[in-house]
């Protein structure tokens, strides 16, 4: 016993040094991300004070690119209503996509990266507005994230550039409802790659990828991005790259979809896994 | 270590801080250039200091940057693993010639032996920062690129910072 305390005192350093490295490696393991985000309340509160104020002054600066989104957004409604004047060059969804069952809340991101492997975004609308985890979020070009964590006035955001999970159930819109997954392999914010796609599907680049249907989180048809390369590999499916329509770096305008009758619907699917 | 001292060292690591915190993690420099810096601080923090302590400081500072960064856990992980592994690069006598020497101080002498020094340890810490950071092994090779192309970024700030404001004094 008086040897192994002689030992322990003897390397009390080597000791410490372990025991942090295991506390810091908690910290990383398991306050990721929707823990941490309640965890660092706080400091995130903090944060938020300092990132809204950085964001006012780049919002002015950007006041130019911000006004030329708003114009094509306008654009995309006229086009709703008369036919084809404008020609079909740039994507809009505003008049594509049914918005009946869906609540849209207009909001604002006041912080955002798109440098690390797991990106977020924090929007400056929160619980007091309606919203809630889980909820889809859009800019005025395509799809940006989900919300994955709300507070009174703020929610964070899961952008569609992160490593770990898929955000939405993708579509080609040309064919209908071949699908696949989404994934994002942690390098350039303007490109994901869709993996899932049988060879012998014909896909041309061009193609658009919007949202299916499937999610009760995004309305059919938002667009998520263009077929950018086409690549052939070993195995049986393609390997493509989906240019994103949405600018994730400069865009700071966003959509929140609520769906009206989420509850119920979530209910629904509730009661269906307990009959299983 | 008189009062003057500490003094100079904490301003360094606030201004360590505030650099990355508002240029560096502002700039955008494409996807494989994400230059950490913290690093310096705990590689310039004197041999005299006793090594629990130093275990502890570092530890602790990186976890209050993590906070601020939102960086969960990463910085106090490598800059603990920095401050244990550093003894290994650190001579055991001192040479009384300064050329040959590694020497840490708010006060430096470049040479080759702090070249050697410098880059290894900043290696080190970006590399671990990177792999915990995408915890994932499919992007094992990216991983390495990303930390050799952060970790000479780091160490081209880290020389202008030498430069700029921790010169020798002149003799």
């Amino acid at each position: 016993m008086r040897k192994i305390l002689l030992f322990v005192l003897a390397h009390r350093n080597t000791f410490l040094f372990f025991l942090l490295q295991i506390f810091a490696l908690v910290f990383i393991v398991r306050f990721h991300f929707y823990q941490r985000a309640a965890f660092f309340n706080s400091a995130n509160n903090f944060g938020e004070i300092v990132h809204h104020n950085q964001t006012r002054i780049t919002n002015y600066l950007n006041l130019d690119k911000q006004n030329k989104a708003l114009q094509l957004q306008n654009l995309g409604l006229l086009k709703g209503k008369r036919d084809n004047i404008y020609g079909h060059d740039t994507m809009l969804w505003q008049s594509e996509i049914n918005t009946e069952n869906f609540d849209i809340v207009a909001a604002k991101i006041i912080y955002n990266t798109t440098n690390r492997p797991l990106n977020t975004f924090i929007i400056d609308k929160g619980k007091r507005d309606g919203l809630e985890n889980g909820l889809g979020v859009a800019t005025a070009l395509g799809i940006a994230g989900k919300i994955i964590n709300t507070y009174d006035k703020y929610s964070l955001c899961l952008s569609i550039l992160n490593v770990k999970s898929a955000i939405v159930m993708p579509k080609i819109k040309e064919l209908g409802n071949k699908s696949g997954t989404i994934e994002w392999m942690g390098s350039d914010p303007s490109s994901v790659k869709l993996k899932g796609v049988h060879k012998y599907e014909e896909i041309k680049l061009g193609y658009q990828i919007v949202t299916s249907g499937y999610s009760i989180n995004f309305p059919e048809n938002l667009p998520v991005g263009k077929i950018a390369k086409i690549a052939k590999q070993e195995g049986s499916m393609f390997d493509i790259d989906v240019a994103l329509s949405a600018n994730l770096k400069n865009d700071y305008y966003v959509y929140v979809f609520k769906h009206k009758f989420k509850t119920q619907l979530d209910s629904i699917i509730l009661n269906n896994k307990t009959l299983e | 270590m008189n009062a003057k001292l500490v003094f100079n060292y904490f301003l360094l690591f606030i201004g360590l801080f505030l650099f990355q915190l508002t240029v560096l993690n502002n700039i955008d420099l494409g996807p494989y250039f994400k230059p950490q810096i913290l690093v310096l601080f705990v590689l310039l923090l004197p041999k005299e200091i006793t090594f629990s302590y130093l275990l502890l400081l570092s530890f602790a500072l990186g976890l209050f940057s993590d906070i601020l960064l939102n960086t969960n856990g990463l910085n106090a992980s490598s800059l603990l693993l920095i401050a244990f592994i550093r003894r290994f690069w650190l001579p055991k006598e001192v040479n009384p010639r300064p050329e040959f020497n590694v020497v840490p101080s708010l006060r430096v002498v470049l040479n080759q032996k702090w070249l050697a020094y410098i880059l290894l340890l900043n290696f080190i810490y970006h590399f671990n920062f990177f792999i915990l950071d995408y915890f994932s092994f499919r992007l094992f090779f990216k991983i390495i690129v990303v930390s050799v192309l952060s970790c000479l970024l780091s160490i081209f700030f880290q020389w202008i910072i030498f430069k700029l404001f921790l010169k020798p004094k002149l003799y």
